[in-house]
């Protein structure tokens, strides 16, 4: 994705995120909406230099510099990322549901094999120990619950 | 003088030296680890200070902020690769030095430079910010409105990356900031209707997210080689002669470090290149620079580790943090209900005082586990990153749910670290964003009773002499930034020429 389009998607979501803030400020009274409207106005505004300066900068480096940022984006493994992403969404998300000791150690688990991060027998260790470590620091030294999930 | 020998009582008891020793030790391995930053360990150490006394909390995150800076340096000296961007300028010289078969030597130079700029730095800090505390104490609600906007203003136009990025997070910060109730009419704000908005959007919760799942995600998205650290074969600790040889230097760049630190928006990597160009300047070996000269590796060492006292002074006197990790160190207070502002120097003089002994005694720690740490280095730097990163997801939610033991904050933190890395990618620094998240609520409250005493006018802040000299620099501080500046400059010096012919 080039420079340009990158700022103009950032640009956009910027102004609607000011948009959809600036109705909400509407319903607000007037003591509590005052400085929260001044700051939305200049994020909008802002917004909106953010793209044109990004296009300024595209018509003066046209060539040369776009072509080695090219090359750079390329080399990160955008899949991989989007493992990484959603599993750790989905370990989130299951935490409540399964629990924190089951869900822990077969996330850690599969993310280093999947990341040919380490060997099997030290992915298990890890996994395992980190969570123990985890259990120990948290719950029995910090008396902090952790959700139990299916365990409860 | 009572807070001040109370502080240092209570640096001195035994679970707040344990704390120094811990947090030491993480900030070393955190510096020396490619790809992982003191920022990122401070915010996901917050919530386990939750349970500790805050002294003791921010004790250790002080520590852990100081040896991260000499962490950095071992990579910086042993591969040619900064740990943390203020190690860069060490590389110059540092890295010649190993080559030529002395990496003992360069680090050992290194930990007595950070060793001297740590001890300025926390000398500085607790003669200045005690007379600064009281300074601050007179200071109304409109000054308070104009040193905020210009602690923002600073920070986003000295930032890496464009003046429109850095406005651009800063704002955003201060917006996110306003979320939850309002403390003047008591109306929710921006909550869209969820009971789980009512309280705002968790300080620490936002910094766990935006430091560190960002980092994770970059540990995993590249393919990187296993880095080789040159093995330490020379013996670490120069001579007395060698050390004395230094001293000009040393306290040159160590005052340096403190005055760099004390500007919003600058921090260890400024402080560094500036001081190693007037160690040049100042040296009468100018031509040995670069070629692994002693002196070409102190001034950056002395310097970043001065920093950190300089750096702690707006944060403490203000409550205007100047960098990312000051701010992330403010929530090691904010966690435990200890709001920023001229208010840390009174009401909670005992645990601000700890913090800045901290800072001295911290940098005593680091000398003796930096010599013991050292060697381990080597070994420390091959852990590759892609174990590094569902270590540190697991971490960050484990942290976040132990803030207020709720799933919603860590899904809140998820989210904020998503948005971090796109920002990173979009070279959108993040520091005023955090920053603009803690003085939002400060801007808001103060504008209110500015307005109150100037009875509605917004004139108010142009008729105080201090707030209307303040915001001028801000002005001029955002001005300067703009290619209208450059533009401006360029047609000065074309008339200066014009009336000289």
């Amino acid at each position: 994705m080039s420079t340009l389009i990158k700022h103009s998607v950032a640009s956009i979501l910027v102004l609607v995120f000011a948009i959809v803030f600036y109705i909400e400020s509407l319903k607000l009274p007037e003591t509590a909406a005052r400085l929260p409207q001044v700051i939305i106005i200049v994020i909008a505004f802002l917004a909106v230099a953010m793209f044109v300066e990004a296009f300024i900068k595209r018509n003066k480096t046209k060539t040369a510099n776009n072509e080695a940022e090219g090359e750079d984006i390329e080399k990160i493994n955008v899949i991989r990322l989007l493992v990484f992403g959603a599993a750790i969404a989905l370990y989130i998300f299951l935490i409540n549901i399964i629990g924190y000791l089951i869900i822990t150690p077969i996330f850690s688990f599969l993310t280093l094999m999947y990341l040919k991060a380490t060997k099997l027998r030290i992915a298990i260790l890890l996994s395992i120990g980190f969570t123990a470590f985890i259990y120990g620091l948290f719950v029995e030294f910090l008396s902090i619950p952790i959700p139990m999930g299916i365990l409860a | 003088m009572n807070e001040i020998m109370s502080g240092l009582i209570n640096v001195l008891s035994i679970w707040n030296l344990l704390a120094l020793a811990v947090g030491m030790i993480l900030g070393l391995f955190v510096g020396s680890m490619p790809g992982l930053s003191a920022t990122m360990a401070i915010a996901i150490l917050l919530p386990l200070t939750f349970g500790m006394d805050p002294a003791t909390g921010i004790t250790m995150l002080t520590s852990l902020y100081m040896g991260a800076m000499y962490g950095g340096s071992i990579l910086a000296i042993l591969v040619r690769t900064p740990g943390t961007p203020a190690a860069a300028a060490t590389v110059m010289d540092g890295y010649k030095m190993t080559e030529r078969g002395q990496a003992g030597k360069a680090l050992g130079i290194s930990l007595i430079s950070s060793l001297v700029g740590g001890i300025v730095s926390g000398i500085v800090l607790l003669t200045v910010a005690p007379l600064l505390g009281k300074l601050a104490l007179s200071i109304g609600a409109v000054e308070l409105f104009a040193i905020a906007v210009l602690g923002l203003t600073i920070i986003a136009s000295l930032a890496a990356g464009s003046v429109i990025k850095g406005l651009l997070a800063g704002s955003m910060g201060l917006l996110i900031s306003f979320i939850g109730m309002d403390p003047i009419t008591g109306t929710p704000r921006f909550t869209f209707g969820s009971i789980y908005l009512f309280d705002g959007i968790s300080f620490v919760i936002a910094l766990i997210g935006l430091f560190s799942i960002p980092q994770a995600l970059k540990l995993v998205e590249k393919d990187k080689e296993v880095i080789k650290a040159s093995k330490i074969k020379d013996k670490m600790l120069p001579s007395w002669q060698e050390i004395k040889a230094l001293k000009g230097t040393l306290t040159r760049s160590s005052v340096i470090g403190v005055f760099t630190g004390l500007i919003p928006g600058t921090g260890g990597d400024t402080a560094s290149w500036f001081s190693y160009n007037e160690a040049k300047r100042f040296s009468k070996q100018k031509n040995k620079f670069g070629t692994g000269h002693t002196e070409g590796l102190a001034a950056p060492e002395a310097a970043n580790n001065a920093v950190v006292g300089g750096a702690l002074i707006p944060t403490i006197t203000l409550g205007v943090p100047g960098s990312s990790t000051t701010a992330v160190l403010l929530g090691g207070l904010m966690i435990h209900g200890i709001m920023p502002g001229p208010t840390l120097m009174t009401e909670h003089a005992e645990v601000t005082y700890t913090l800045l002994w901290a800072v001295l005694f911290s940098s005593i720690f680091l000398f003796v586990l930096g010599l013991l740490y050292t060697r381990l280095a080597v070994g420390v730097t091959k852990i590759p990153g892609k174990v590094l990163a569902p270590i540190i997801v697991l971490l960050c939610v484990i942290g976040t749910f132990a803030v207020n033991n709720s799933m919603v904050d860590v899904f809140i933190m998820f989210a904020f670290g998503i948005v971090g890395y796109f920002i990173d990618k979009l070279n959108i620094p993040v520091a005023p964003l955090v920053v603009g998240m803690i003085l939002g609520m400060m801007l808001d409250t103060s504008l209110h009773q500015s307005l109150l005493i100037g009875d509605g006018s917004w004139l108010i802040f142009l008729q105080n002499p201090i707030s209307a000299i303040l915001l001028f620099i801000a002005l001029i501080s955002i001005f300067q930034s703009t290619p209208l500046f450059d533009k401006f400059i360029q047609l000065y010096n074309k008339r200066l020429r014009q009336d000289s012919k």
